[in-house]
């Protein structure tokens, strides 16, 4: 067995090419996805939820450049370049796969095998107009197997909007599916085939077509405050919405954490939740949550330190079965001015 | 079950609460006293 592939077709300059790439790319944590390879094509690709780099004209770059080894087969470091504007944005974003589009539309991703971490980062004040440059490549010994994969998959479903969110949800077939926000934006309800069921702007209340997965796409205004609220089944067991969205809301839902450092979030009967992480707000009343739940949620504020305000009463448990780390955690912060609603 | 609301300083049982203390809380804490009638209005 030789590591050494023999080219069968020929070499060609197809006569003109043209640089740039589309000022849109979208990514996603590489650990929550599954693809589908062909070699160097990605035919199929299960991300529970895309983010976006919206850039300007040529502020987005990619590309790939070999590793050569005399004792071991080539390797591709890609490599990824934002120009962003919003501080703290790319802080600690690490191990995505990034999927760029070209001008002629093919999808290209990368980072897909092994991933893209933050290999660069600046942002000085006086320089560049104060915006953030950031690279992102593959880690050294971790190069991918190809220059680049093209993507044949579908990913115009979460490429309509622009801004968005996107979340895969399982429903049996006659489950309530529903839905609601502000009226704002459209969400969108497709089948994994790119079909659009329904969207609407106020509320979805349907009954599931079939039992399986579902794609929801929010779309969202970058600049304001926006409230979503869904029920379900996630997939994942977690969620992280990593950008300013207002306030999400789950509703009955199987999640185990929910990661919205830039977002409040309310919640109704989630049992199986363990972990919130939140902006200011976490509306828990009638969450169902656990005792060993509050702990966690009560503790980790405290580690951030920042005014607050939960609410934990209605069908959670009283005060009084909680453990003593978690009333010294309520204590702690309603020291620092957050307010705390709780059963007694 | 009773609701408490506690923040810096202020501990409010919403279900004994006196209107006469939530009209000393209204004129000290407007955005506290809104929340504790909202749970006295069963709203939440």
């Amino acid at each position: 067995m030789t590591c050494i592939k023999k080219i069968t077709q020929s070499i060609v300059n197809s006569c003109r090419s043209v640089r740039g790439l589309k000022p849109r790319a979208l990514w996603a944590y590489r650990s929550d996805c599954t693809f589908t390879f062909s070699g160097n094509v990605i035919t199929a690709i299960n991300c529970p939820i895309f983010g976006v780099f919206e850039g300007v004209k040529y502020s987005l770059n990619a590309g790939g450049e070999d590793v050569v080894a005399e004792d071991n087969g080539t390797g591709y470091k890609h490599k990824f370049n934002a120009i962003v504007n919003v501080n703290g944005q790319v802080d600690g974003l690490d191990d995505i796969v990034v999927f760029v589009q070209k001008q002629d539309g093919e999808w290209l991703a990368y980072g897909a095998k092994h991933g893209l971490w933050n290999a660069t980062q600046s942002n000085m004040s006086n320089d560049n107009l104060a915006t953030t440059t950031v690279e992102l490549a593959s880690l050294e010994g971790r190069e991918e197997f190809y220059e680049n994969y093209s993507v044949t998959a579908n990913l115009s479903v979460v490429h309509t909007s622009e801004n968005m969110l996107s979340l895969r949800i399982g429903y049996v077939k006659g489950q309530p599916i529903y839905l609601t926000n502000d009226g704002e934006k459209l969400m969108r309800l497709f089948d994994l085939n790119g079909n659009e069921i329904i969207s609407d702007s106020d509320s979805i209340s349907i009954t599931a077509p079939y039992s399986g997965e579902y794609l929801f796409v929010f779309e969202r205004l970058s600049e304001q405050n926006q409230s979503y609220g869904i029920n379900g089944y996630l997939l994942s067991k977690d969620i992280s919405i990593s950008s300013n969205i207002g306030a999400f809301g789950f509703y009955e839902m199987n999640i185990e954490s929910i990661f919205a450092p830039d977002s409040d979030v309310n919640i109704v009967n989630c049992p199986n939740l363990n972990c919130i992480v939140f902006k200011n707000t976490l509306n828990a009343n009638n969450g169902n949550l656990s005792v060993s739940a509050i702990e966690r949620i009560l503790i980790d504020r405290v580690a951030k330190g920042t005014i607050c305000n939960i609410t934990l009463s209605g069908t959670n448990p009283a005060i009084g079965l909680w453990s003593a780390a978690a009333v010294a955690a309520k204590n702690a912060l309603v020291v620092i001015g957050c307010t705390i609603t709780y059963n007694s | 079950m009773p609701v408490i609301i506690e923040t810096k300083g202020v501990k409010i049982n919403v279900d004994t609460i006196s209107e006469k203390e939530l009209t000393k809380l209204k004129k000290e804490n407007n955005e506290l006293y809104n929340l504790v009638k909202k749970y006295k209005n069963g709203l939440q």
